[in-house]
């Protein structure tokens, strides 16, 4: 059984009759237990609501529907006690800002040692001796960063050090990080991607790595998938996904993707136009008034279909396969 | 967290509380303004043998130990309540309104000395600054205005100044400094009309403050005397009475409250609709 | 940090030391003659002479302004025109009423708004919110004074539980005296509570939408205990802030109130002062007054301190990674 399961996930806005809009629209993905997963897209193609709604923590006014499941247990109808049994201690989220992302009234050492002395049933004194633990295993060394410290005393990167010993601290099976790199500086998103990854490999946690930078995922996942409008529009092996897109959105994607550690974060200008806000896309595929390829079959939604190489697309006119001899077809 | 779709739309009308507050404003004013012609009987008029009456079809809200028409004395209690707030609250934004502007434009030591003026007046409660200025010239309606439009003042001039440095980042404002144009000028032609909102949201809830203070004054006998009639002075006149009619306590106090909810359920309209700086909903979690 | 209390503590002191001259000032234009006063229309000239004299009223206004400002600081005050005898005296038993007053009132008033407010909040939009937002509304219309005609007239004219004013004194025990304040301390508790109360719910509602709720939720804290662990004590900074300047308007109304409830308290000390023209009582009291406020004021800059540690150390700054 996977870990994480979705399935037909949709994030609506909580309203009346069916106008209901859909900020995530028919989202599947799967996610083997110790395996860690990219999904990229564009801003506001609804990757932190996915993330949201599998932490059970959507804002108000917003309500997931379909099937979400984790370890089997469904958590869309799990009621909130057990939710809140299950946050921090089974699965876990790294957040995007960590300038606000943290108490500003309360040390550092006790906003991590929260969570321990909750779910592990430690002492006062046991929680707060494994949340220095933890810090230190982040890179805040007690020496130099003592664990009275609050968060003001921070720099940018050490307080994202102190949001992820957060997520890390009862060892959970899934770790969601939601654009972790992405507000601070190039020298230290390096960093801040080593430690996720060295954590990951060592604690055998499943990740699921969201940002809008394919580099980042290149470097953290295996397997990707990528999203636009709502929907998981190409899925597959990172390495083969990114060798030979088929989606013509993952195309317009590659051409935007950093040039090495250069210029991260640069807008995926190879594409003409933007995201449709949720209630502007079009009927059918909503990539069509973007794709160079759409022509009227576009008029209706392509499904998610796995090729036979592991590959999965959502289109009715996909670029080919490169044919087995390696040479890219046009 | 973004702005969830259905307040987007909440500043448009005044919504049903801002209607009620606007329709019990004007009731009042009406009340006011009718009392100087007409009232049912003459307020002052006291007749001792139908002293302590309750309500009847002559006097539809009874009489007080002299005799006098409640009804017609809570008329002209409007007249003397509104006019004694609404002149302190003018006063009051006469001169803090300026000084906020000043200080807004001139920064440096001229700022410094208004907001350290503020912080001296807002040391002295307005009852406080009432008792020192009824100390100083005699109880009277006169002295209530003087206290309330005193503590009026400061009010005024930090709610101003707070609006019109805002106004004085704006680019437009950068344009008519190069184009140049005195800070006096800028100040009357482009910050005053941009701050109005702002003034008129605060005036109305001053207005409400100051009906609550001169009811004060008035029932410790330092606000408007004999034969003046106001709703605080009824209320003062009352409570020797409190037992025998505790009508005379309860509708003078009925006046005060649903007009001073009425005008604050009127600024909180009109600061939703109005006001950009504070009307911005900050609510949404 | 200390910096900031030094610049506070300053500024304290220039606003009292400017309070206390405007009210000197004020006072010394006045018309009237103490002397005259205190020896009645019918004393001989140099009776009235001599009395000023030792009154110290021949001296120059400056002189007597440092003796006065002087004497309040070393508190040695003066003598009462219409009692003759020293403020301090007749000010201790009144502040035995009015100081457990104000202190009630203040944590009733505290004790209603907060979890009231953040009940509000939690609740935003539903029943609970309107109905303690309706009440609130109407809490600030209502006047104290009146409210406190409203509770005698219902506790004790009606149900007889409570005295309708007059204070036994602390000689006659805790009981009576606590129950011939409980009135007063309610009708000057209510208004206030409904401006903590909303000021208590928006300050909460601004802090549910910030950042670190998610993180604390992410933890598994259910909805209240990040609420109370972590949205509470950052809510409370805005909460203190006008806790601080509705402080004035909280003594102010106990002049009022100790009028309604005839409590012999420092309120109704001033307005019997005034009544008699003791211009030497006036003037204590008002400084006393003015500087109960600042030093309130003062206070709750002190606990931004405690309450925000970014206000403790003075910004220390990132250190490099
Ligand atoms: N509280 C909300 N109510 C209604 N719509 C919202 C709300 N929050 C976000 N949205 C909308 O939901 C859509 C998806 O947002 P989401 O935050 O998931 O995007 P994202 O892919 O994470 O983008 P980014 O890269 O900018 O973080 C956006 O169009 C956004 O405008
Ligand atoms: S379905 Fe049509 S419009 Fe959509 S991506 Fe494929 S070709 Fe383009
Ligand atoms: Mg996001």
């Amino acid at each position: 059984m996977a870990l994480l399961d979705i399935t037909d996930l949709r994030v609506e806005i909580a309203g009346p009759g069916a106008a209901r809009l859909a900020l995530v629209d028919g989202l599947s993905l799967t996610l083997e237990r110790g395996q860690s997963l990219g999904l990229v897209g564009e801003s506001g193609c609804g990757k932190s609501m996915t993330a949201l709604a599998a932490m059970g923590l959507l804002p108000p006014g917003l309500r997931a529907r379909g099937r979400l499941t984790l370890d089997g247990e469904d958590l869309v109808t799990a009621s909130e006690p057990r939710l809140c049994g299950l946050r921090g201690r089974r699965l876990a989220m790294i957040f995007q800002e960590p300038m606000t992302a943290l108490n500003p009234v309360r040390t550092i050492g006790s906003q991590v040692a929260e969570g321990p002395r909750r779910h592990l049933g430690l002492t006062r004194r046991q929680a707060r001796a494994h949340a220095r633990a933890v810090l230190d295993r982040v890179g805040l060394d007690p020496g130099r960063f003592p664990p009275g410290l609050y968060p003001h005393q921070l720099s940018g990167g050490q307080r994202q050090r102190v949001v992820i010993a957060i997520a890390v601290a009862c060892g959970p099976e899934l770790l969601i990080a939601d654009e972790p790199t992405t507000a601070l500086d190039v020298a230290t998103q390096a960093l801040i991607l080593d430690l996720i990854n060295d954590l990951v490999a060592e604690r055998t946690m499943a990740l699921l790595m969201i940002s809008h930078d394919l580099g980042v995922i290149a470097e953290t996942a295996p397997r990707l998938a990528v999203m636009y409008a709502g929907r998981v529009v190409e899925s597959g092996p990172t390495a083969r996904v990114l060798a030979a897109p088929r989606h013509p959105y993952t195309r317009g994607l590659m051409g935007a993707i950093p040039r090495g550690r250069g210029a991260p974060g640069a807008p995926l200008a190879a594409i003409p136009g933007v995201v449709p806000a949720p209630d502007r896309r079009p009927s059918g595929c909503a990539f069509a008034d973007r794709c160079p390829r759409a022509d009227a079959a576009c008029a209706t939604t392509p499904a998610l279909r796995p090729d036979t190489s592991d590959q999965a697309v959502a289109c009715h006119h996909p670029h080919e396969r490169p044919d087995p001899t390696g040479s890219v077809a046009p | 967290m973004r702005e969830p779709p259905e307040r987007r739309d909440r500043r448009r009308g005044l919504g049903p509380a801002g209607w009620f507050g606007a329709a019990v404003a004007l009731a009042v004013l009406a009340t006011a303004a009718l009392s100087l012609v007409w009232t049912p009987h003459d307020p002052s008029v006291m007749a001792v043998a139908e002293k302590l009456r309750g309500p009847s079809a002559t006097h539809p809200l009874g009489t007080d130990h002299f005799g006098r028409d409640t009804l017609s004395q809570l008329m002209a209690g409007a007249r003397v309540s509104i006019a004694v707030s609404l002149i302190a609250v003018g006063l009051g934004a006469g001169l803090g309104v300026p000084l906020g502007l000043l200080a807004a434009a001139r920064r440096g030591w001229v700022d410094e000395a208004v907001m350290r003026f503020n912080d001296l007046a807002f040391a002295f409660p307005v009852l406080l600054t009432a008792v020192l200025i009824t100390a100083l010239l005699g109880p009277g309606a006169v002295n209530a205005i003087l206290a309330i439009a005193l503590f009026n003042i400061p009010v005024f001039a930090r709610v101003t100044r707070g609006a019109a440095l805002g106004i004085w980042t704006r680019p437009f404002i950068q344009a008519a400094r190069l184009a140049g144009r005195g800070r006096v000028r800028i100040s009357l032609d482009h910050v005053l009309p941009n701050i109005g909102g702002t003034l008129i949201v605060q005036g109305t809830i001053q207005v409400a403050l100051a009906i609550l203070a001169e009811a004060g004054l008035s029932y410790l006998g330092l606000g408007s005397q004999p034969p003046d009639i106001s709703w605080g002075r009824m209320l003062n006149e009352s409570q020797t009475f409190l037992f025998l009619a505790p009508r005379l306590a309860l509708l003078p106090g009925l006046a005060i409250v649903v007009t001073v909810l009425g005008l604050n359920l009127l600024g909180d309209a009109l600061r939703d609709r109005l006001d950009p700086r504070l009307g911005r909903p900050r609510e949404d979690a | 940090m200390a910096w900031f209390l030094a610049r506070r503590a300053m500024a304290l002191a220039i606003t009292l030391l400017a309070a206390s001259l405007v009210v000197f000032c004020v006072l010394e234009v006045l018309p009237g003659d103490p002397a005259l006063l205190i020896l009645g229309t019918g004393a001989r000239e140099d009776t009235l002479a001599a009395l000023r004299a030792s009154m110290g009223l021949d001296r120059p206004a400056w002189e007597r302004y440092l003796d006065w400002v002087g004497g309040l600081m070393t508190g040695h005050l003066a003598n009462s025109l219409t009692y003759d005898v020293p403020v301090l005296a007749l000010l201790a038993p009144r502040l035995a009423v009015s100081g457990p007053l104000a202190l009630m009132a203040l944590t009733l008033a505290v004790a209603l708004a907060v979890p009231l407010g953040v009940l509000a909040a939690a609740r935003r939009g539903r029943a609970t919110d309107t109905a303690v937002m309706g009440l609130s509304q109407l809490g600030v219309a209502v006047p104290n004074f009146w409210l406190g005609l409203l509770l005698v007239l219902v506790f004790a004219v009606g149900l007889r539980w409570l005295p309708a004013g007059g204070f036994p004194g602390w000689e006659a025990g805790a009981g009576p005296a606590l129950a011939a304040l409980a009135l007063p301390t309610v009708a000057l508790a209510l208004p206030q509570a409904a401006i903590l109360a909303r000021v208590t719910r928006s300050a909460v509602l601004e802090v549910l939408g910030e950042d670190y709720m998610r993180t604390a939720r992410a933890k598994g804290l259910s909805h209240a205990e990040a609420l109370w662990r972590h949205g509470l004590r950052n809510a409370l900074i805005p909460v203190v802030t006008i806790m601080g300047l509705q402080f004035s308007f909280l003594l102010a109304g106990t002049i009022i109130i100790e009028t309604v409830f005839t409590l012999p308290g420092v309120g109704r000390l001033i307005v019997q002062a005034i009544g008699q023209r003791d211009l030497v009582v006036v003037r204590d009291l008002v400084v006393l007054l003015a500087a109960t406020v600042g030093v309130v004021n003062f206070l709750v800059d002190l606990s931004y301190a405690v309450l925000d540690p970014r206000l403790r150390q003075g910004g220390a700054g990132g250190r490099d990674a």
